[in-house]
């Protein structure tokens, strides 16, 4: 089994839907880690020392958050800038994260419809495909988990039965299954632009 | 009595008329001083009959005075000495000095003996007397100029420091030159009372040693824990009595050794120059010293002998005049061996082209010890006063001819030899506020002069290398001692409100260009603080508090995230508040009269009110993050 380390960057987490209901829906395992970076940091004081240990100690980076403005949330970049040095994450001497692999999974309150085109998730997360790359980490494609704003509108329906909100949970589920058994491969995900694509098609090739 | 009274009206009246007087026509004081002396001087002549006094007499005992002046300042000269700067400086001072008092020296025995037909001592003493410089007037002028430190100026201090420090070996030979008995003259040298007087003449100088090793061991090893122990009483006055009596007690001991006071004092000055009382005792020492040296001044111009000038002006004019050209001449060949080329390092040329106030304590010294006739003295008294007197005219000179147009050229030069201990930053109070400020600085190797009047306090940073000092931080003499006038940030950071408002007030008076960051005890202090205008201000719990109200609010589940920004949300709409009631505060209290206590009731009142205020700012929201409006659009 592969561990797994979740960098959670949430500023208002108490206010929200998706991200509570998918980290509440995470296995408890020794084999996963929650990181929740605002709470950690909330003056923003990086301990760079234990974040590159807790790197060390998982096998997958993923990289939790809402879209804000077709990015993430300050302290991830922040986190990023400290935490991935030169002579640790990249140059010549810079081996720590070679191998691993690295993930983003996303949340956003529009509608999936508003990440096409131009808007491309794939295309809007490449400055941390190319950081990923450029530690020698395999990039996966992205989990997009979207449709907040929708679900939260509907504050009257009962969340616990609301098939839109069980249907991302599962996939997301899934996703983190398949991280943990290494079932996912870097050079057969590359033709998905989301993990989203691909998680369907497997789904689909498992009924065939 | 009533004499006393006449003459010290007569002598302080003239000072204060004629001093600022000079300085407005930037003669420097000096000139002012030497002017009123030869008034009072002129004045006496006429009014001693009259209230049954002799003017001679008098002068004579008023010179006694003035001469504790010179011992005043060659304490503080010592005091501003410290030997690890001596040691740094130690070349410029041999080869800027060393060469200019001895070349000069050199000369003018060269011109006693061959041009006056001296003999070779009384030569030799009046080319060692004339070859010194006045500290007072040159450091004075550097100081009121800021030419300090100006290569310049530099290299004139240091060939000051060396004239100061040659006058105690010139002191010591002047009597091995006497031709009289060294009875007689150990006698005249100590105006009385002295226990070596049967001494042997080759013993002196063994006496001198003993003596300054006496003066070593106890600067070196009683006066600080005396110190200790004065400073724990917190009695300002007794302080400077303290300050005053070290000074006393050790010229005393060197007169009855035969010696001279002002070696003794010099001696002590250096040694306790590293002693963390050293600001202090600058401080207390310093008034008395002004006092003092302007009656010395003003002695030397009442002693102006009218009668002699007009019997030998031809002679005085031109020993004036050779004097003068004769050390520019000799500072001009000093300079170009030090490589001062440029027209604005002129000012070493000219800044120590007189004799020196010691000229005169060297002149009655001599004399007494019979070197030579009283008569040559009186001349050369008068040389000396006159070339005093010409010298705020070179600095003129030198100003409006020779600087000015040549300022723009290279300013930004600095010296070799940095005798400027000042940091950027100075400390007004390192207790538990203060300290954390300069600990931080130190960490960042920033260098931090710091101020406080607790003494074990003091004694502990010290080990660890802060450079304190101690004193009352609102005595402003002791912050210009601590550089002030070269200080770009200053933290006020005393217990005391009422101190700290003081100070506040005073340095937003007189140096408006210092920045200030001043901790407030509480909002009462504060809203004084925005009232005086200041901007940077620190009410020493606010930051706490509020810290430890946000851990709260995390113990209680609040995001850790969303605690902090509503403790910085908090803390803007307070201090916004506070501004806003500084205002109103002072309306009340100049209206009303409202007790102090009671007002810091009814401020609570007003910050609880205020807090519904802040309330309404809806805290708890950061409407960037809100999605309120997007949920609701996101349904059309």
């Amino acid at each position: 089994m592969k561990k797994l380390l979740v960098l959670f960057a949430h500023p208002v987490f108490q206010t929200s839907l998706l991200n509570k209901s998918l980290l509440a829906s995470l296995p408890k395992s020794t084999h996963i880690t929650v990181h929740d970076l605002y709470e950690c940091y909330p003056n923003f004081m990086i301990d760079v020392e234990r974040e590159q240990a807790l790197l060390n100690s998982h096998d997958v980076v993923m990289f939790q958050h809402p879209m804000y403005w077709y990015s993430s949330p300050a302290i991830l970049k922040e986190w990023m800038d400290l935490v991935f040095e030169h002579g640790y994450a990249y140059g010549s001497n810079g081996t720590a994260l070679r191998g691993k692999s690295f993930i983003s999974a996303v949340t956003t309150g529009g509608d999936s419809s508003n990440f096409r085109g131009e808007a491309n998730m794939r295309e809007l997360l490449r400055p941390f495909e190319l950081t990923a790359k450029l530690c020698n980490m395999t990039y996966l494609p992205p989990l997009v988990t979207s449709g907040g704003l929708r679900l939260k509108a509907q504050v009257q329906v009962d969340l616990g039965n609301n098939q839109q909100l069980q249907q991302k949970i599962k996939t997301y589920q899934r996703l983190i299954d398949d991280l943990l058994h290494d079932r996912i491969t870097g050079d057969a995900s590359q033709q998905y632009s989301t993990m989203n694509e691909l998680l369907q098609s497997t789904l689909v090739n498992q009924n065939d | 009595m009533t004499e006393a009274f006449i003459i010290a009206s007569l002598f302080l009246g003239l000072a204060v008329l004629l001093v600022p007087l000079a300085s407005r026509l930037s003669l420097g004081s000096v000139l002012g001083y030497l002017i009123a002396g030869t008034l009072v001087g002129v004045i006496l002549t006429y009014l001693a009959p009259l209230i049954g006094v002799q003017s001679d007499h008098l002068l004579e005992q008023l010179n006694h005075a003035a001469e504790f002046g010179v011992v005043l300042m060659l304490f503080v000269i010592g005091l501003e000495i410290q030997p690890s700067q001596l040691w740094k400086m130690k070349s410029t001072i041999l080869s800027a000095g060393g060469l200019q008092v001895s070349l000069t020296a050199l000369l003018i025995m060269l011109i006693a003996v061959f041009g006056f037909a001296l003999n070779w001592q009384t030569g030799l003493v009046i080319g060692l007397t004339l070859a010194l410089s006045s500290t007072a007037i040159i450091m004075a002028t550097l100081k009121e100029k800021g030419w300090q430190n100006t290569i310049g100026g530099q290299a004139s201090f240091s060939a000051l420091l060396f004239q100061d420090i040659a006058v105690i070996p010139i002191i010591a030979v002047i009597p091995l030159l006497a031709m009289a008995t060294p009875h007689e003259a150990t006698e005249s040298l100590s105006h009385g009372i002295n226990i070596t007087s049967h001494l042997p003449s080759w013993l002196q100088p063994l006496v001198v040693i003993a003596a300054i090793v006496l003066v070593y061991i106890i600067s070196r090893h009683l006066i600080n824990p005396l110190f200790d122990y004065i400073a724990r009483a917190k009695q300002k006055e007794i302080f400077t009595t303290a300050a005053l009596g070290l000074v006393t007690s050790i010229a005393a001991m060197m007169s009855l050794f035969g010696l001279s006071p002002a070696l003794g004092v010099f001696v002590a000055g250096v040694i306790l120059s590293e002693s963390e009382y050293r600001h202090e005792l600058e401080a207390d020492i310093e008034p008395f010293k002004g006092l003092l040296l302007g009656v010395f001044f003003m002695t030397v111009g009442a002693a102006f002998n009218f009668a002699l000038f007009a019997a030998q002006y031809g002679l005085i004019l031109a020993l004036t005049v050779g004097l003068i050209v004769i050390k520019v001449l000799v500072l001009y060949v000093v300079g170009k061996i030090l490589k001062l080329q440029k027209l604005e390092h002129a000012l070493f040329f000219l800044a120590l082209a007189q004799g020196g106030e010691f000229a005169f304590v060297l002149l009655s010294l001599a004399v007494g010890n019979h070197v030579f006739e009283p008569a040559i003295a009186d001349t050369l008294r008068i040389v000396v006063a006159l070339s005093m007197a010409i010298t705020p005219l070179l600095f003129l000179f030198y100003e409006k001819a020779l600087l000015k147009p040549n300022l723009a050229s290279d300013k930004p030069e600095r010296p070799a030899d940095e005798i400027n201990e000042h940091n950027k930053v100075i400390i007004a109070g390192v207790g538990r506020f203060g300290q954390i400020v300069g600990r931080l600085l130190q960490f960042n190797h920033y260098g931090v002069t710091a101020l406080d009047n607790d003494p074990d306090m003091i004694d502990m940073l010290r080990k660890y290398n802060w450079k304190v000092f101690f004193g009352d931080a609102t005595r402003i003499d002791l912050l210009q001692a601590a550089g002030i006038d070269s200080a770009s940030a200053m933290v006020i950071a005393m217990d005391e409100p009422e101190k700290v408002l003081e100070l506040t007030a005073y340095l937003i008076k007189h140096y408006p260009e210092l920045t200030l960051f001043v901790r407030a005890r509480d909002r009462t202090t504060a809203f004084r603080l925005h009232h005086l205008g200041v901007k940077n201000i620190y009410r020493e719990t606010f930051e706490t508090s509020a810290t430890m109200g946000e851990h709260v609010l995390r113990h209680l589940g609040m995001r850790a995230y969303q605690a902090k920004r509503s403790k910085l949300r908090y803390q803007l709409a307070d201090e916004a508040l506070v501004e806003q009631l500084a205002v109103t505060f002072y309306q009340e209290d100049e209206n009303k009269h409202v007790l102090l206590a009671q007002q810091q009731l009814a401020n609570l009142a007003q910050v609880l009110d205020n807090d519904q205020h802040i309330k309404q700012y809806n805290l708890g929201n950061d409407s960037g993050w809100d999605e309120t409006s997007l949920i609701e659009d996101s349904d059309k």
